[in-house]
């Protein structure tokens, strides 16, 4: 029944995950030295002598990051609000919930699906550069598997900012602050994720720590909020 | 008597106000049980709450037996809720809607599921987006009979549709409610639709239940008295079971629950021209168990009829 269910989540989302994989196949085609992005047209040419545009340097141009930090967070954000709002807007929660089976299972499917989606969409494409990187013969520079540690880490951190858009679309508050306050936190999240490159475990451990905080924090919502 | 829903004390407050007040509901296995009110009246919240789907902030309230709070999924899975306005992925197929729905239900009836979509001719393979809203129904109620559900839930089904489609969706109910046992709960702004269907009536008004008995005896207890005066009519005595009390030119109009020998003394009492008993059908007696005295505010000036009311009481 959860497979049904889970089919049913990735129907609807699966164009989101498709944007996010589209998107990444360009930063990582970028990142293999195809200057997809290269501003060319901003280079007086011929270029002067002794100038070369070089290609960058896989897990070190901060290109990858970058990339992955807006593709993340974009595809974050919409996943995040698809999943809850479109349930929603469609008044569709009150046929979901009475489907029997515990409320949480049906609310962890949906997750397991969206974070799922997020973070297959934006790490297989890392994973990808990373065999390119390792093939000898590709790129002149070394390449060590340890480094596909830290922009990991950040699509592990766009998780973290996908349960807080969850969070804030299905939890009832008051103000406009107190509901987007999960983004706020998840988005120091990422932003710490960011800035780290040089310890990118603490990354993975606070992107970790906040995704379980997260999963709590919906868990609990959904079992309290009201769906009228 | 088994109870297939019980309530007791059930409270909920919007904003401080209360939308349903100590509710107690009793409805036994096996009853059709039309749940009336106006708009805002509280049987949607009520029936939310029913679901699980809004929690009450007082009281107490058992369906199958079980506490709605704690409600197993096996006993969910013998519940039929149909919400209102059916709503559904729009984007799903019958047959897309019954593959994500079927896994859920260990005893669902495919073959029974497959009748009612044959019997309303619902295209299987259209999208539901493209579907009217009585054709929502109909899937609605084949997604919610399909499992075999001991009891029913619907959240005014027929809102929306159509004289025929509602005349279908109602035969069509009635065929599974001839199935023993099953108790549906249904609540409903059509009255025609709840004679035809109800063997008891809850009457919900500003969030309390006003009435609660069977459909027949309802009608046969409430009673329209019209009394002639040569002048301004005397007001009428307070006396229990006075539901409404208007003043029409020289007429005196109550709406009697119980109307007995204390209201005939009553209306004696007046010196009235005439006095002339009525019988009211449901709908009649439903809108003045329902409206309150905004409804019955002078609207006229001069020599247009004035029309008045006192207060609402009485009980059926």
């Amino acid at each position: 029944m959860y497979k049904a269910l889970a089919f049913k989540e990735l129907r609807e989302t699966a164009w989101i995950g498709g944007l996010v994989v589209a998107a990444m196949l360009l930063v990582v085609l970028e990142q293999m030295g195809w200057h997809l992005f290269e501003r060319r047209w901003l280079v007086p040419a011929p270029l002067p002598a002794g100038i070369v545009l070089s290609d960058p340097i896989p897990f070190v141009h901060r290109g990858l990051a970058d990339g992955l930090a807006v593709i993340g967070i974009c595809g974050a954000l919409a996943l995040g609000f698809r999943q809850v709002l479109g349930e929603s807007i469609r008044g569709t929660w009150v046929f979901l919930l009475h489907r029997p089976a515990p409320r949480q299972a049906l609310i962890l499917t949906k997750i397991a699906v969206g974070a799922g989606l997020l973070f297959a969409a934006s790490a297989v494409p890392v994973f990808v550069l990373a065999v390119w990187a390792a093939t000898p013969g590709t790129h002149a520079s070394p390449f060590d598997w340890r480094m596909t540690v830290y922009p990991l880490g950040v699509c592990l951190a766009a998780t973290s900012l996908y349960l807080a858009a969850f969070l804030c679309s299905l939890r009832s508050a008051p103000w406009h602050g107190s509901r987007y306050l999960p983004l706020i936190a998840a988005a120091l999240v990422m932003g710490w994720v960011y800035v780290t490159a040089w310890w990118p475990l603490t990354g993975w451990v606070v992107a970790l720590v906040s995704d379980v905080v997260y999963l709590a924090a919906i868990l609990n919502a959904a079992q309290t909020r009201e769906y009228s | 008597m088994t109870l297939a829903i019980e309530t007791r004390g059930l409270t909920k407050c919007y904003g401080g106000r209360p939308v349903v007040h100590a509710l107690d509901l009793k409805i036994p296995v096996g009853c059709v049980y039309g749940f009336l009110g106006r708009n805002g009246a509280g049987k949607s919240t009520t029936i939310k709450m029913l679901t699980g789907m809004v929690h009450p902030d007082f009281g107490e309230m058992h369906v199958l037996g079980e506490a709605v709070a704690d409600l197993k999924p096996a006993t969910r899975a013998r519940i039929a809720y149909l919400a209102e306005g059916h709503p559904l992925y729009g984007w799903m197929t019958i047959d897309g809607l019954e593959r994500l729905t079927r896994p859920f239900y260990p005893k669902w009836n495919k073959r029974l599921f497959d009748q009612i979509i044959d019997h309303f001719e619902l295209p299987r393979r259209k999208k539901v987006r493209r579907f009217s809203n009585g054709q929502r129904a109909q899937v609605s109620l084949a997604l919610g009979v399909a499992p075999d559900p001991e009891l029913l839930i619907l959240d005014d089904p027929t809102l929306g549709l159509d004289t025929v489609v509602r005349r279908d969706f109602l035969e069509s109910l009635i065929q599974i409610i001839q199935r023993q046992g099953r108790t549906i709960l249904f609540s409903s702004h059509i009255l025609g639709d709840v004679e035809r269907v109800a063997d008891r009536i809850g009457i919900m008004a500003d969030g309390v239940l006003r009435v609660d008995c069977p459909t027949e005896h309802f009608k046969e207890v409430v009673r329209k008295v019209v009394l002639e005066f040569g002048g301004p009519p005397p007001l009428f005595p307070k006396v229990d079971g006075v539901i409404s009390d208007r003043v029409v030119g020289h007429r005196r109009e109550l709406v009697i629950a119980n109307y007995g020998d204390v209201h005939r003394d009553a209306a004696e009492s007046l010196g009235a021209v005439s006095i002339e008993v009525l019988e009211l059908n449901l709908e009649d007696a439903f809108i003045e168990y329902t409206r309150g005295p905004r409804r019955s505010l002078p609207v006229f000036d001069g020599d247009e009829p004035r029309v008045q009311s006192t207060g609402v009481q009485g009980a059926a």
